[in-house]
């Protein structure tokens, strides 16, 4: 068992886990998942969501494979249909000295501070790009609270 | 020699009642279900075009003339009711609609301050009818992106409060 996961386990029970950062199994360090609520600042507002994170068996020095759950965040860095994460410190700029709460911190971040220059989304992407402040909420806000999304193969 | 004709007569006339029985029988009985079929074909586009209406996916972009109807469309019920309406507010009218709805609904009304972001939003929401008045966009804006038809197969362009009112009749 990776020793660096059980240190940082420990120290998520030891501080208060208040991103419900955790394996998914109990015996099982490969596999975690965290639940968080939207920022107030965003358009996320009132909306809970689950991040899953994938450890390589080379963790640290490899960053986890990181996804929010399919169909459920309509973000510009995020694919709709996968869920994947397109973040700098999961791709080139990864550290070893980064932690799992680290990167659920910056997935958290993303939600308040998208970046318009990697979209996965492309229709956010444009509204991003062309300041529509407000057609870029009401498209996010439809989407979270359209009862099929969770279904849906778009 | 003539009794032998008698019978063989007897059962030529015999055999064409039997004949004209089994006939009408089939006529009638191919008739009847015949009917059967006709009310079930009749019954059935009914029937479709209700649970249509309320699974179709329509996007409809709300222009000055959509504005103009609010008085006499009941927009908000439509929203309510209809699984998969959603409205696309371009900029000049953002201000402008104003609707009373229940807030669980709000969700289904998108306003832009761009009318790329009106097409972006149109290209996100994949829906499989758009409905929009070209001409009221605004002016050198007023031509659809090419790939438009790629996302959504059915587009209707109104001219008139006329064409809205028959696409939602009251």
């Amino acid at each position: 068992m990776n020793s660096r996961l059980l240190k940082e386990w420990t120290q998520l029970n030891k501080n208060g886990n208040k991103y419900y950062l955790c394996p998914i199994e109990e015996n099982d360090m490969t596999h975690w998942q965290s639940e968080f609520e939207g920022p107030n600042n965003s358009p996320y507002r009132g909306h809970k969501f689950t991040l899953y994170l994938d450890i390589p068996s080379n963790y640290p020095m490899s960053p986890p494979k990181v996804r929010f759950k399919p169909y459920s965040m309509p973000h510009v860095n995020v694919d709709w249909k996968t869920g994947a994460v397109c973040l700098d410190i999961l791709e080139s700029m990864w550290s070893p000295i980064f932690n799992l709460q680290y990167v659920v911190e910056s997935c958290l971040r993303l939600l308040t501070e998208p970046n318009g220059e990697s979209p996965l989304n492309l229709e956010l992407g444009i509204l991003l790009r062309v300041s529509d402040h407000t057609g870029y909420n009401g498209l996010i806000n439809y989407y979270l609270n359209h009862p099929h999304n969770s279904l849906s193969s778009k | 020699m003539v009794n032998n004709r008698r019978r063989k007569s007897n059962q030529l006339i015999l055999g064409i009642t039997l004949a004209i029985g089994i006939g009408t029988s089939c006529y009638y009985l191919w008739k009847s279900l015949q009917n059967g079929e006709d009310r079930k074909i009749s019954d059935t586009p009914i029937k479709d075009a209700t649970n249509d209406k309320r699974n179709k996916s329509r996007c409809v972009v709300v222009t000055s003339s959509v504005i103009d109807t609010m008085n006499v469309i009941p927009w908000s019920q439509l929203l309510e009711d209809e699984e998969d309406l959603v409205l696309i507010v371009i900029p000049s009218c953002k201000d402008r609609f104003h609707l009373k709805l229940d807030p669980r609904f709000a969700y289904k009304v998108i306003r832009c301050d761009t009318v790329l972001g009106v097409w972006s939003c149109i290209k996100s929401l994949k829906k499989q009818e758009l409905y929009v008045n070209l001409e009221e966009f605004p002016d050198g804006e007023r031509n659809m992106p090419d790939d438009i038809p790629r996302y959504v197969p059915h587009i209707t362009y109104w001219k008139n409060e006329k064409d809205i009112l028959t696409t939602f009749p009251i």
